[in-house]
């Protein structure tokens, strides 16, 4: 057990910023210590399956725990503009109202979710080809295509975005 | 210019996290705390499965059943796992933990149907002892896989036989199934097992497990 522990140790502390930034990036930062907390439980209890390249299958495990996150979020939010009645209001600094940063924002939260993960993974985490692939279960080939896909896709969405104003402000995340 | 757009607009590039930090330090010991629920027999994909009744099922194209005897110089006992072909594609493997003494023997019954299937054999080790990572086995990354790709009929349920369905059909490109049947040290009797995927290059040996 020493030595599960040990390797766990080492796990924790070579990975455990990556894991919190790529939680905060999908759940934000309120929801992102505990999906942190949940995927280095799941890595504890199967330590046995989590292979040398860790990272990928940390990553890959925060996502389906940030979908479910995602899910219970959703929820809620639906059931408190039911009790408003109408739409409640997202939070806006101000100050990046016209930033390009919420143009880019924008333009992520109107891609489907498969060309979002791919443009994080890739610009976010700076994975390599091959890692990504392992976070997503498809080939490095297949990822390479998604992401020059999605790339086209983002590029065109920035060309036409116009000005971001109030109610464009994204929803980060998994759908 | 896309790329870096997106990287400026990167909702983390400010968070600072540092694992010795206290909070940190907190949750690694809570973790660590918690009991460890993977167990030698939970590794184990299991399912109560009659063999005579996956024999029955296995209507369709070619079956290979390569029935072993019980080691003792005795009498047919029962059939160590059975391999069967459907005209869909799709394979029907049963396995008789308990009388699986020679999983190459499985392989080359996996082979010989066509299924994208590898057998792999390791150590079960005492807990708490160490031992190197045999080179073989560094490259090991495994996939889960869907449902559909490959279902086993009761995959928590711990038992002696073990009934599962390949479709390669499903599999990602290049997969193959990995199926790891682990011994104890001089022991002819699998321990327990388990199975992942891989895509391009399959391993040729398992790493060693520990027993908890």
């Amino acid at each position: 057990m020493q030595a599960d522990r040990d390797r766990f140790e080492a796990l924790f502390v070579a990975h455990y910023a990556a894991v919190v930034r790529y939680a905060v990036r999908r759940v934000g930062a309120d929801a992102a210590p505990e999906v942190v907390s949940e995927t280095f439980l799941v890595a504890w209890r199967r330590l046995a399956d989590v292979p040398p390249n860790a990272l990928p299958w940390l990553f890959a495990t925060a996502r389906r725990i940030a979908a479910n996150e995602l899910r219970r979020q959703r929820r809620a939010r639906a059931f408190t503009e039911t009790l408003a009645g109408r739409a409640a209001p997202e939070p806006v600094d101000p100050a990046d109202a016209i930033d390009a940063r919420l143009r880019v924002r924008a333009a992520l939260a109107g891609m489907s979710e498969r060309d979002r993960e791919v443009l994080r993974l890739q610009a976010w985490e700076q994975l390599a080809p091959a890692d990504a692939a392992r976070v997503l279960g498809c080939t490095t080939a297949a990822y390479k295509v998604r992401l020059h896909r999605a790339r086209r896709r983002l590029a065109a969405l920035l060309g036409d975005a116009q000005p971001v104003g109030r109610a464009a402000i994204p929803q980060e995340g998994l759908s | 210019m896309t790329d870096l757009l997106l990287r400026a607009a990167d909702p983390a590039a400010d968070v600072a996290a540092d694992p010795h930090a206290p909070q940190a330090q907190a949750l690694l010991m809570r973790i660590v705390a918690e009991p460890r629920t993977v167990t030698r027999r939970r590794r184990r994909r299991a399912v109560r499965l009659g063999f005579a009744a996956a024999v029955a099922g296995a209507a369709a194209a070619i079956a290979l059943v390569l029935p072993l005897t019980g080691g003792h110089g005795g009498g047919l006992t029962t059939a160590a796992y059975a391999v069967t072909r459907h005209d869909d594609g799709s394979f029907r493997v049963v396995v008789h933990w308990a009388q699986l003494r020679d999983p190459a023997a499985l392989q080359a019954a996996l082979d010989r149907a066509g299924a994208p299937v590898r057998v792999l054999t390791g150590e079960e080790l005492p807990a708490g002892s160490r031992g190197p990572v045999p080179a073989c086995a560094e490259p090991t990354s495994g996939l889960p896989y869907s449902a559909r790709a490959v279902q086993w009929d009761f995959p928590d349920q711990a038992s002696e036989v073990n009934g599962f369905v390949v479709r390669p059909a499903a599999f990602p490109r290049r997969g193959t199934l990995v199926i790891e049947v682990f011994f104890a040290p001089g022991s002819s009797v699998p321990t327990g097992s388990l199975s992942y995927m891989v895509i391009g290059r399959v391993p040729t040996c398992a790493q060693p497990v520990f027993a908890h």
